[in-house]
């Protein structure tokens, strides 16, 4: 609806505003360099990502809604195992956009045309949330379904053939190729080749910025300490100036060190390093300087240097959100709640070390050693939850605990002795000393992985002995031993 | 086979929702800023580090009954299974889990998390500390707001402390303990004895005062029983 027509309708607004007309003026060339930021999360997946191609005068093109700039196009060739497999790669894209705001549609398809087709057609599936992955040799297939607007043939050449009755693709794709040319032109006939990707669409991928790396390389070795944090502050103080001015942050700072340490042996200068990794990316130097000082704890300098190096490695453009004036709302106090978190896991992980300190995310397993994964908490992966919706209290809020707070890691075999075949144990002997069973609870039979290496037959028992205490124990089925697995403290 | 003896005849006081009870045992506003002694009578399976998570989810609760914030637990010997704070009501991702490998990181981590804001409970299982250590960690608390959360043994029990409360724990198990060999009699469930040795923080437990506290292994609900005849004493000899 032109502008025009938007405001003679909506002439007379009501008391309370819903009429108004609010109106923001295109800018397609803001909303490009919004999109190239967005590449720069897009590298995380993939690190070949492009920008919707110019039309003339590198303006959108009114004919081609393929210029709009509205579209990542991103090569994930040979990336989707390391996300499980092309599915997991576009469900994780999804929801990282989603957790920074934004709703997007995703597909995943063999070509450039055939992805942004149907894509741009998600609608029509009834899921358009869900990211669609089309198998390898079936983009024809899909795009042939698909309104006739989705092979990006321009709105006036739709409405045309909307008007001749060709309401989908494969009714167009299916009309002889002279006749297409003929009544709609050379564009329409190459638009629709593009669209199932029977002509080869290079994508012009944007480069991957150069890290942020300061560097001091010594006339003479030095060992002293107090001089070489010196500087490694300088160098900090350096790279933080450099992502201020390119207007980025980081996730993560490398620091290096080359020493003579070993040369004679060897022949090759003896090398150190150690990465600090943030929680929430930044560049404010206090910060960056205060991480790499407890990362330096972790380590001893080596003696005779000859160079030092710090560099920004997993570059991103910040997202900018709205401030808040006043702590008034909840969000703003899990925003504050959130950088708390954040600023404890990286002081933690700087000075104890990036296995140190995880997040633990219940598996969908049977059997318990491997019930539990431990996840990194700092990086682009890490996002601290502060509202688990999905935790709501039951009246109590809790369910009888039918697992340890502490798992034996590798289960201790135990002398026991059950009253009947197959039932539970009435003594058993643990850490030197005899004890006799009160109560039990179970069994809770585990069986599983017969398929593999790793078979387990257990039937599991909680166990009150004498001293009042509750073990977790169970009967290796078909040999008849006896292990403890965990305590309940 | 026999039947054991009937076990004695119990008044339930409170049978409400489970964290209710534990909840009137912290002071007011569930003791932000303190430290918390939970101290075990027994080895290590008594539970009184499943008490001290129970109390913490409830400090963890919103007024709508959601899950908020965040719960530390810092494990010097990497056996924290975190699949059981789950069934505890505390969820897992709301735990960040510390491994330090020395001492000396353990404590620093202790007093990071308890000096950070943003921590609601933190966890961690403590023997002997310096009361130096001690004191910087109640400081530590008091800065950020949160709440510590000692599960110590009963070898503490002499030593000076500067938690605000320490409550010892006794397994309520004491009455099967005559039974026959053999002999099975089902509780409801998980029973546990809390004595208040030390209160500095108000709240509902003067010092000396006792609980007999029953987990209900169907429900999941904790109730608070009339305590027991057998009991114990506060002073009990502790074994290990």
């Amino acid at each position: 609806m032109p502008l025009a027509e938007a405001r003679a309708v909506l002439l007379s607004p009501t008391e309370d505003g819903a009429g108004r007309l609010e109106v923001v003026e295109a800018n397609p060339g803001r909303d490009r360099e919004m999109l190239a930021g967005q590449c720069e999360w897009a590298w995380r997946f993939t690190p070949r990502v492009a920008l919707p191609p110019l039309g003339t005068r590198g303006q959108p093109s009114q004919s081609d809604p393929r210029t709009r700039p509205e579209s990542l196009l991103a090569n994930i060739t040979g990336c989707g195992h390391l996300f499980g497999d092309d599915h997991g790669l576009a469900e994780a894209m999804r929801k990282d956009w989603l957790e920074r705001g934004y709703r997007v549609r995703i597909a995943v398809a063999g070509s450039p045309g055939a992805a942004w087709a149907i894509a741009h057609a998600a609608h029509w599936t009834g899921q358009p949330d869900a990211p669609l992955v089309v198998a390898p040799g079936r983009d024809e297939q899909w795009v042939r379904r698909l309104p006739v607007e989705a092979l990006a043939i321009g709105a006036s050449v739709a409405r045309a053939l909307r008007e001749l009755g060709v309401h989908r693709a494969d009714r167009l794709i299916d009309l002889p190729a002279p006749e297409i040319k003929r009544r709609f032109g050379d564009q329409t006939l190459w638009r629709i080749d593009r669209a199932v990707g029977r002509v080869d669409e290079p994508l012009d991928c944007l480069p991957m910025p150069e890290p942020v790396v300061a560097h001091r390389d010594f006339e003479e070795p030095v060992s002293r300490g107090d001089w070489l944090e010196q500087v490694l502050q300088e160098l900090v103080v350096e790279v933080s100036e450099g992502l201020r001015s390119r207007g980025r942050v980081t996730w993560r700072l490398v620091c290096r060190v080359c020493h003579e340490v070993g040369q004679e042996r060897c022949g090759e200068p003896g090398r150190m390093k150690w990465v600090t990794g943030l929680a929430e990316p930044g560049w404010e130097v206090d910060r960056l300087w205060g991480l790499v000082r407890l990362g330096m704890q972790r380590h001893r300098w080596p003696r005779q240097v000859t160079r030092l190096e710090v560099a920004a490695e997993g570059m991103v453009v910040p997202e900018r959100s709205q401030e808040t004036l006043f702590d008034v709302d909840a969000e703003a106090a899990c925003q504050r709640v959130r950088r708390g978190v954040g600023s404890l896991v990286e002081r933690l992980v700087s000075r104890l070390g990036r296995n140190a300190v995880a997040r633990p995310v219940l598996r969908d397993a049977v059997i318990p050693e491997s019930v539990v994964q431990l996840c990194p908490v700092t990086g682009p992966d890490w996002e601290e939850p502060l509202h688990h919706s999905d935790s709501t209290t039951n009246g109590g809020g809790m369910k009888p605990s039918r697992r340890p707070l502490r798992l034996i890691n590798g289960p201790r075999a135990i002398e026991a002795m059950a009253v009947v075949p197959q039932g539970p144990p009435v003594r058993f002997e643990w850490e030197g000393r005899a004890h006799r069973v009160l109560q039990y609870w179970g069994p809770e039979r585990i069986v599983t992985g017969w398929w593999t290496d790793q078979q387990v037959a257990r039937d599991y028992y909680r166990v009150e002995i004498d001293t009042g205490e509750w073990y977790w124990v169970f009967r290796q089925l078909g040999e008849e031993d006896w292990f403890v697995h965990g305590v309940f403290e | 086979m026999e039947r054991s003896r009937r076990p004695p005849e119990l008044k339930s006081e409170v049978s409400g929702a489970g964290q209710e009870v534990l909840g009137g045992l912290l002071p007011g506003r569930g003791g932000r800023g303190r430290v918390f002694e939970w101290i075990s009578a027994g080895g290590p399976g008594v539970g009184a580090a499943t008490l001290a998570l129970l109390a913490a989810s409830k400090l963890m609760q919103d007024p709508e009954n959601r899950m908020v914030g965040t719960l530390v637990v810092i494990d010097r010997d990497g056996g924290f299974y975190p699949a059981a704070v789950a069934e505890l009501g505390l969820p897992p991702q709301g735990v960040l889990l510390v491994h330090p490998k020395s001492e000396a990181e353990w404590m620093w981590a202790v007093e990071q998390a308890l000096r950070s804001p943003a921590v609601d409970v933190t966890l961690t299982w403590a023997g002997r500390i310096e009361s130096r250590v001690f004191r910087r960690w109640q400081l530590a608390a008091e800065a950020g707001g949160g709440v510590g959360m000692l599960v110590r043994s009963s070898e503490v029990l002499e030593e000076a402390s500067w938690a605000s409360v320490s409550l010892l724990v006794r397994s309520g198990a004491c009455e099967e303990a005559e039974g026959p060999a053999g002999s099975f009699v089902k509780r409801m469930g998980r029973r546990w004895v809390v004595s208040v040795l030390r209160n500095r923080a108000g709240g509902a437990g003067d010092d000396g005062s006792e609980w007999l506290l029953e987990w209900d292994d169907e429900t999941g609900g904790l109730h608070l029983l009339s305590r027991l005849d057998c009991a114990a004493p506060v002073g009990v000899q502790a074994a290990g």
